[in-house]
């Protein structure tokens, strides 16, 4: 590893420090429980927002 | 004179690498179907396979990106090290069957390409509540097949190792866009702090390992070590050095 991309390398791991927690805490901020619960849990329900399109 | 390849220079360390990441990958999926099988009866048998494989190709990113400063932090650590690659190979083909599986699960069967239907079910791409997360997923599917694909010195030698580290540096932006992945997608319907905290966990491990390396990596340049504690003097890097030169 070059001392650049070892910098390079450090550089980013600064900025992910930064954003990662602050992008999983925001997006645990959010309302949540949008999506009625599936009760008997046989798909998963966080993919219940999306609508299918069907053959018609 | 021609250079040749060939696919894996297999030795016993690498056999034993391999033998004990795959004994433990099987471990995990069936110590996991078995208990969402058990505790959810009700699920299919394909939910069952993505959840497995989805947690498992996430927990294997986790193990890939803490080996790099594991190995900075302490020589001991350097024996994961060596065989990363095949690894890194293997969090690909998990994270593979998780989208595979979600492509076809979620996306099949519909009157438009299941491609175009993972990126348009869902288009608010402009809030970030609403945010599609599958998409997310894809992309850092994408970057890691580019990976793996590429894991190998083939294509280190003609891609030069420069551009090589760098296409490989890229792990990190799949790493940042699972976990918005996970956390816009699983973590907005599992309201239990254990998931939550659980990806907490591992992003603060990471983050503190790669930070912790670098800060000590860091002191070690502007303070090297003193020729009296190894017995070696600093001249420059290997790479300042010229082709064909310093040689014994």
């Amino acid at each position: 590893m070059t001392p650049k991309l070892r910098r390079t390398h450090r550089l980013i791991w600064l900025v992910l420090a930064v954003l990662l927690p602050v992008g999983l805490i925001a997006a645990l901020q959010l309302p949540r429980v949008s999506i009625p619960l599936n009760k008997d849990r046989t798909t998963p329900d966080v993919h219940q927002r999306l609508l299918p399109t069907a053959k018609p | 004179m021609a250079v040749q390849y060939s696919s894996v220079l297999w030795n016993r360390q690498k056999r034993r690498y391999d033998f004990v990441i795959a004994a433990l990958i099987v471990s995990y999926l069936l110590i996991f179907c078995v208990l969402q099988a058990t505790l959810f009866p009700e699920v299919t048998t394909e939910t069952i396979l993505i959840r497995a494989t989805s947690t498992l190709a996430f927990l294997l990113l986790h193990i890939v990106l803490v080996i790099g400063p594991l190995c900075r932090l302490d020589a001991r650590f350097l024996p994961l090290l060596y065989n990363r690659r095949h690894l890194g190979v293997i969090t690909f083909l998990v994270a593979g069957v998780h989208g595979v599986f979600s492509i076809i699960q979620f996306h099949s069967l519909g009157n438009v390409d299941p491609l175009v239907s993972l990126f348009t079910s869902e288009q608010e791409y402009g809030q970030f509540s609403q945010f599609p997360f599958q998409p997310l997923g894809f992309v850092a599917l994408l970057i890691l097949f580019l990976m793996a694909a590429t894991s190998h010195d083939f294509w280190l030698k003609n891609l030069s190792p420069r551009v090589w580290k760098a296409l490989h540096t890229s792990v990190y932006v799949a790493y940042a866009l699972i976990v918005l992945h996970v956390a816009l997608g699983i973590l907005q319907q599992e309201t239990s702090p254990v998931y939550a905290g659980t990806v907490g966990a591992g992003l603060l491990t990471i983050v503190s390992l790669h930070l912790l390396a670098a800060f000590m990596g860091q002191r070690h340049e502007l303070r090297p070590t003193s020729p009296a504690d190894d017995g070696f003097v600093a001249v420059c890097y290997v790479n300042d050095i010229p082709e064909n030169r310093a040689k014994g």
